[in-house]
């Protein structure tokens, strides 16, 4: 039995081996040679850790570049229906970012310039409706 | 972080660690820790100057030695029979330092959750 185990363990790669095994990996991830074999030997999980985080925000980032894609694709197609009434329009590209639109939506101090928006849009409604029934008032008073 | 063992001798700071270059070093020198039971009288110096190599690789061999020697008897300061204790612990404790540089690649953080269990008597 022990010779058994002395002999397997005689066929286990050495450190070294497995050093030079995920040495290459490390080196992608980020380590420089120092760091890897001379430097604090718990580095490398820290690095690990980085490369996922690393990963997750390319995939999310590859996830983004498909949406603005598929939006652009969806806002484009009514003109490419061959049964749309003349005049038919593309949607428009959005005009900001996803990201900042959300930032923006989120930030404080975006309820306050939401309703400077809409007091304006009102203000100038009025005014066009004031407009309306002066004009309809001259006209009858011609009348 | 890695485990080190710091002390202070004839008024130099020491710091004992394995790195994996230190490791490396060590297997070219003929080092394996298979062979610790089976040769336990060349394999545990060569373990313990093998800590020395991260940090005090020009350290002479007779001032390592000397260290050696003393490191073992620094809990109480005699020379007694807790001191094969004290041994077995310092190479109980370079053993598990020089696992720790191939224990730190192996991925455990999204492994297999710990299983929990409780004491029915």
């Amino acid at each position: 039995m022990e010779e058994d185990y002395v002999a397997s363990s005689k066929n286990l790669p050495s450190y070294t081996d497995q050093f030079n095994a995920v040495f290459p990996y490390y080196l992608y991830a980020g380590m420089t040679y120092d760091q890897f074999w001379n430097d604090d030997c718990e580095l490398v999980k820290y690095y690990r850790e980085a490369d996922k985080i690393r990963q997750q925000h390319e995939d999310q980032n590859a996830w983004l570049h498909g949406l603005y894609i598929y939006e652009a694709l969806c806002n484009v197609s009514p003109i490419y229906n061959a049964f749309a009434k003349k005049g038919t329009k593309a949607k428009p590209y959005p005009k900001q970012p996803y990201l900042i639109a959300q930032a923006e939506r989120e930030s404080e101090d975006y309820p306050k310039q939401q309703l400077a928006k809409s007091k304006s849009k009102l203000e100038a409604w009025a005014a066009a409706i004031n407009l309306q029934f002066a004009k309809k008032e001259a006209v009858e008073s011609d009348d | 972080m890695a485990t080190k063992i710091e002390f202070e001798f004839e008024g130099v700071d020491y710091t004992l660690v394995f790195t994996r270059k230190s490791i490396q070093t060590m297997e070219k020198q003929g080092f394996r820790p298979e062979d610790v039971s089976s040769m336990p009288a060349t394999m545990m110096p060569m373990l313990f100057r093998g800590a020395f190599l991260a940090h005090h690789r020009n350290v002479k061999a007779d001032v390592v030695d000397r260290i050696f020697t003393r490191l073992n008897d620094v809990e109480d300061g005699d020379a007694d029979d807790n001191d094969e204790v004290e041994k077995s612990e310092l190479f109980q404790t370079l053993a598990e330092m020089y696992n720790e540089p191939l224990e730190a690649l192996a991925n455990r953080d999204g492994g297999e959750k710990n299983i929990s269990w409780r004491k029915t008597t």
